[in-house]
């Protein structure tokens, strides 16, 4: 899902573990340059 | 007065806190070049936070108005080649520190999806599959 709040984009995904292929939640926040 | 007044002060600063983009503006708010802040991963199970690619990874995002993402980060704990033609293990854990992709995106329902991923572009581990 990807949200943006102001200048902030934040992408959160599941994901699978490659070492024992639990999921996992991961979340990526980026900020606005251009 | 005074609850007036600090009741008013406290209406006004959540007006003007910044809000999530409405759905059909989601499309227009993507759209530019983005700085990578942190990565991290949440085991669901044991709670434990994780920032995957070090305290501080360096990568850019571009989603661009005809539908197209590139993103590429780097993690900050990456260790240069000793020479300019890596080795083997270098090269290895140099994939291990890194994240690219390149694709179609679109916006449907408030939401952004990856569209078309280009095949053999997307590279790094746990970057591929996005749900």
């Amino acid at each position: 899902m990807t949200e943006v709040v102001g200048n902030r984009l934040t992408i959160t995904a599941t994901v699978k573990s490659s070492r024992d292929g639990r999921e996992i939640l991961t979340a990526n926040v980026w900020e606005r340059v251009e | 007065m005074i609850r007036h007044l600090l009741l008013g002060v406290i209406l006004v600063s959540c007006l003007s806190l910044p809000q999530p983009a409405p759905a059909q503006d989601l499309q227009s708010s993507v759209v530019g070049v983005w700085k990578l802040s942190s990565i991290t991963r949440k085991d669901p199970q044991s709670g434990e936070v994780t920032n995957s690619y070090g305290e501080q990874p360096v990568g850019y995002l571009v989603y661009t108005k005809a539908g197209r993402v590139f993103a590429f980060l780097v993690g900050s704990d990456r260790k240069p080649p000793d020479k300019a033609e890596p080795s083997d293990s270098e090269r290895a854990e140099l994939f291990k520190s890194m994240v690219g992709y390149t694709g179609t995106y679109r916006v449907e329902g408030g939401k952004v999806s990856s569209g078309q991923m280009l095949p053999g572009i997307s590279l790094g581990p746990g970057s591929i599959e996005r749900k």
